[in-house]
């Protein structure tokens, strides 16, 4: 299918920023842009800038010059808390690891995703937002009889990092980032989270990013894309 | 889930320090009331002593002294009203009655005062509230005696007992009226006030006896049936001083002009008000160092609680940062650690206004034995429920420093999480 018949979800364009002395990192990236439906991998090793640049696809941090646009709404426009709120709806974010927040249930940590949301919580058609938490749970091979109200700190690291998944999907956000969600997990639990979160993608409106040094996982993707090319050019 | 509800989820995490912390400022809360409380008992106390009294006469001297003297049994009255003074102020068109004392003997440590029936229906020791008797009746024959509450209980005297005034304060080698058939005639309620521990008696039986007398021997004393038949109940008696109700407030001013431009005698009349208010400005003092102490402790305990608050923010760093990853903005965040401060505070006033009522009703037992202070019942009043907006808004204040680093520390972190 060519470029041109695909609407970007994220488009970056000559987005640069360097750090201040005495770090002096800087990333650049000409032109990335990917479209709805699309699952990209950026591979590349730690330290490499990635948390740079998941901070300013979110609006975390601002570029020193270039532009960011998600579903056509160009970052630079938005004032920080419309960048939050934004995020709230349109980005769901997976970590390494350590994802949960351990005062809340399994069930909470996922209606977190839809809590600053409206429109997300809207998008959540079947019956109540708990009863959705549930059905994700369900999907995720954690049944809610079980697992609904366990402390985080009782499941075990693919668990966690599911459920970080299902948090990232409640309310289906356009844009799926995530920093590494594999690494830490074993062949089995790796293959698991990826076939949870991609079989709940909806690929009429959602995209994914990670982010990995994590090789094992490259054929999952439709794009693979290696961060010294992306700073270094075009992707 | 909203920010509420984080907030007490995060709080309920934490719930063992999150509760000592309550505790602590709750105690303060509490001894700040408590203070309070015992300020306002014993000011209501100062105040119900003398009730239904407008006046005080007495030898020209100190308002304060006066007060002390006649009211709180405390220190040497000032010299004597002649019975003719008293007469004349008795005898003043707007002066309702006059109901005399005469100090300067005691039983057993406690003070006899010498005075008249009349005493037990003008006094008021609470606003409207008559002096009543727990046992027997006022002074029926010429050597009764009456006494307060606290003298019953300490001595435990039965109606019918023989009382044995002594000359003077008491001491050791004091010398007693031992031959005179004083005997006890009534015991009062408890009244909260000094009148608990006064002995009574009839003013002209306390001047009967003293005739004869010199330089505190007994040179000639008279036997009972002598004082009777020479003192009677005749109506002119010297007195140390009298309290004395007018016949409407407006007159009251008048009625004092008029005594201070008496011939004669140079008299003071005291209005008890007046009077209090100048003994309270003396007493107030140590009370507001009290409550100023009660504050630093207050302080310190919201102090306690920001240190708390500051300490926690290391370890939620990630947690504050998956907020920010879900869309919370850093107003957000500070919204939410101010809810968890409002949430200790209102639950620490909530805390602390139940310690201290528990802690008054306690020590209202004790007080009330000891000291005499009767402890109303509406112990919390409004202006008590300032000190818990002010702390409420401390605690709101105080969070501004956390806030402050939490803002800073999400705005520089991001959503990238930090260990």
């Amino acid at each position: 299918m060519p470029d041109k018949d695909r609407r970007p979800i994220l488009e970056v364009k000559n987005l640069f920023y360097g750090y201040a002395p005495p770090s002096g990192f800087s990333i650049f990236i000409s032109y990335f842009s990917l479209y709805v439906g699309e699952t990209v991998l950026l591979l590349g090793p730690s330290g490499g800038g990635k948390s740079t640049l998941l901070n300013l696809i979110s609006g975390v941090t601002r570029p020193d010059s270039g532009s960011i646009e998600i579903c056509q709404q160009s970052m630079r426009d938005l004032s920080a808390s419309q960048c939050d709120r934004f995020r709230g709806e349109h980005i769901g974010l997976i970590y390494q690891s350590l994802n949960l927040i351990p005062w809340l249930s399994a069930r909470e940590n996922i209606l977190l995703g839809s809590a600053f949301s409206a429109r997300r919580r809207a998008r959540l058609l079947a019956s109540s937002p708990v009863a959705h938490a549930n059905g994700l749970l369900d999907s995720l091979n954690m049944p809610y009889e079980k697992f609904a109200n366990m402390n985080t700190e009782n499941l075990s690291l693919g668990q966690q990092q599911r459920v970080a998944a299902a948090r990232a999907l409640i309310g289906s956000p356009e844009l799926i980032l995530a920093d590494e969600p594999t690494s830490a997990l074993d062949d089995e639990n790796c293959n698991e989270f990826l076939q949870l979160l991609f079989s709940r993608l909806d690929r009429s409106r959602q995209s994914v990013l990670m982010v990995s040094h994590d090789r094992r996982i490259a054929e999952r993707f439709d794009r693979v894309i290696n961060l010294e090319t992306l700073f270094g050019g075009e992707a | 889930m909203n920010v509420v509800g984080l907030s007490f989820r995060s709080l309920r995490s934490r719930a063992p320090i999150v509760f000592l912390v309550v505790l602590n400022l709750s105690l303060s809360i509490a001894l700040y009331i408590g203070v309070v409380s015992v300020e306002r008992m014993s000011r209501a106390s100062f105040e119900n002593s003398i009730s239904g009294v407008d006046l005080i006469l007495a030898p020209r001297g100190n308002d304060m002294q006066i007060l002390l003297y006649t009211v709180f049994n405390i220190g040497e009255p000032g010299g004597l009203i002649s019975g003719d003074s008293l007469d004349k102020v008795a005898q003043d068109p707007d002066v309702d009655w006059l109901v005399p004392i005469a100090l300067g003997d005691s039983f057993k440590g406690f003070r006899v005062i010498g005075t008249t029936p009349r005493f037990f229906d003008a006094i008021e020791v609470r606003r409207d509230q008559p002096l009543q008797f727990a046992m027997g009746q006022q002074f029926n024959g010429f050597f009764d005696v009456v006494i307060g509450s606290r003298v019953a209980s300490d001595l435990g005297l039965n109606i019918g007992d023989a009382v044995t005034i002594q000359h003077g304060m008491g001491g050791i080698n004091t010398a007693s009226h031992d031959r005179l058939p004083f005997q006890l005639s009534g015991v009062m309620e408890p009244t909260g006030t000094a009148f608990d521990q006064v002995v009574l008696i009839r003013i002209q039986a306390l001047e009967g006896l003293h005739v004869g007398w010199r330089n505190g021997q007994e040179l000639m004393g008279l036997s009972s049936d002598d004082i009777i038949s020479q003192m009677g109940l005749r109506s002119n008696y010297a007195s140390n001083a009298a309290f004395v109700g007018v016949k409407s407030p407006l007159k009251l001013f008048s009625v004092q002009r008029r005594i201070s431009e008496l011939r004669g005698d140079a008299l003071s009349a005291v209005i008890p008000g007046v009077g209090l208010a100048k003994l309270w400005q003396l007493i107030g003092s140590v009370e507001a160092g009290f409550q100023f102490i009660a504050m630093l402790v207050i302080a310190a305990a919201v102090i306690s609680m920001v240190a708390m608050t500051m300490a926690s923010l290391d370890s939620r760093r990630r947690e504050l940062a998956i907020l920010r990853s879900v869309g919370a903005s850093p107003m957000h965040l500070v919204l939410l650690l101010l809810v968890e401060s409002i949430f200790i505070a209102v639950n620490a006033c909530l805390m602390g206004i139940a310690i201290s009522q528990v802690g008054t009703w306690v020590g209202s037992i004790y007080l009330e034995k000891q000291f005499g202070l009767v402890v109303g019942s509406g112990l919390l009043h409004t202006e008590d429920l300032w000190v818990l907006v002010y702390v409420i808004g401390a605690a709101i204040g105080a969070s501004g420093i956390p806030a402050l680093k939490l803002y800073r520390r999400t705005v520089n972190d991001g959503i990238t999480v930090k260990l």
